[in-house]
């Protein structure tokens, strides 16, 4: 390899870009010519000198610019702000990523099994909390009964001695005065 | 300034009137997950941490002090948006670069470049006002001639350069290869070289 060719090859050697074979050429012809040492020394003074430039003349910071962008920021809809269920899918997908594809569709299947098996139980411990803490003394109100599904109906009875049969009345129609 | 972020611990300080982060012991991802929580405490945090580097990158690349601002800002608020999709196959760092670059490249394509560079700020130079006159018409003379490298050229050596991303994170800024990279850094190199080989020349004597 000659000067020529290899003070061309510099820029790409001090990159690092250089392939093994070639970089190996270079660094033997850089051993015997000191003309191409002194051209290499001249290309790190010269990165040196941008990089130098680039850390003494530092950009300023305005002084209201955080405060502009946090403001911006709480200006943005709450949705944008702050999504939890995809933050949730997003943690929940960094955890899944270890595991192989079939794990990954086991583990989903079974909590998809437990959310929706859950929301079942859910709504009636939910329901029974809701007439406790609203009227713990009083009977509950006939109309909310009726709309409980059965297995709810059935844990009224059982909490106030109620016969769902004697609430199963028809809804009053609007218009009709008792 | 008080942080309003009771679950990390953040110092945070007054330097030359900007707000800067003095300690915390969350990383950038911890504090990106904070976020996620309704944490605006830990978005002023990420905010301090990168608003030096961010307007910096963005200044060089554009030239145009409001422009880099703007650029910045927007940068910021889309990390506010989209931090659920961060990813933790990358940095932070890289993540928020990768949108500023992101910025920086399609606002080329709204606006043809400016090229020239503002000085934004005075530089001390002691009491030599000569030295300080030269010292600002050398800064202009570097980040213009950066500013005249295209675009792609631009930005990867604005990264590697001055913020310190490794060839591998300003490929994913990118979206290119490593191998593209050193390509777009090694033909930025040469034009820089030629355009500011004088100025080192008159520098070094």
């Amino acid at each position: 390899m000659n000067c020529a060719k290899v003070k061309d090859q510099l820029a790409a050697y001090l990159v690092g870009e250089l392939k093994a074979a070639t970089r190996k050429r270079v660094d033997e012809h850089l051993l015997g010519c000191l003309s191409c040492r002194a051209e290499l020394a001249s290309e790190r003074a010269f990165d040196e000198f941008v990089r130098g430039a680039g850390q003494l003349f530092d950009e300023p910071v305005p002084p209201d610019f955080l405060e502009r962008v946090v403001n911006l920021a709480r200006a943005e809809p709450a949705s944008a702000a702050v999504d939890g269920g995809a933050a949730d899918r997003s943690l929940l997908w960094q955890w899944l990523m270890p595991f192989s594809l079939p794990v990954r569709a086991a583990i989903v299947a079974a909590i998809l099994l437990a959310t929706f098996g859950g929301i079942q139980s859910g709504r009636i411990v939910t329901g029974l909390l809701a007439n406790l803490s609203a009227s713990s003394s009083s009977q509950p109100d006939p109309m909310a009964v009726l709309e409980m599904m059965p297995v709810e109906q059935e844990m009224m009875q059982l909490m106030h001695g109620v016969k769902i049969g004697a609430l199963d009345q028809p809804r009053p129609r609007s218009g009709d005065r008792r | 300034m008080q942080a309003e972020s009771h679950l990390l611990n953040r110092v945070v300080t007054m330097a030359d009137g900007v707000p800067t982060l003095q300690t915390t012991d969350a990383s950038d991802e911890q504090l990106l997950a904070h976020m996620n929580r309704g944490d605006i405490g830990a978005f002023e945090s990420l905010v301090i941490r990168y608003q030096r580097s961010a307007l910096r990158a963005a200044r060089r690349f554009v030239g145009d002090g409001h422009e880099a601002e703007d650029m910045a800002q927007e940068a910021f608020l889309q990390v506010y948006r989209n931090a659920h999709q961060f990813r933790s196959d990358a940095t932070f760092k890289t993540w928020f670069f990768r949108i500023l670059t992101n910025l920086c490249l399609n606002r080329l394509k709204k606006k043809q470049p400016e090229y020239f560079y503002d000085p934004p700020m005075e530089i001390p130079a002691g009491d030599d006002p000569a030295r300080s006159l030269e010292l600002q018409e050398q800064r202009s003379a570097i980040f213009r001639a950066i500013l005249n490298l295209p675009p792609r050229q631009r930005i990867a050596f604005i990264l590697c350069c001055f913020e310190e991303l490794s060839y591998a994170d300003t490929a994913q800024c990118l979206g290119l290869s490593v191998k593209a990279v050193e390509s777009l850094l090694v033909r930025a190199r040469r034009t820089l070289r030629k355009e500011l080989s004088a100025l080192q020349k008159n520098i070094s004597e």
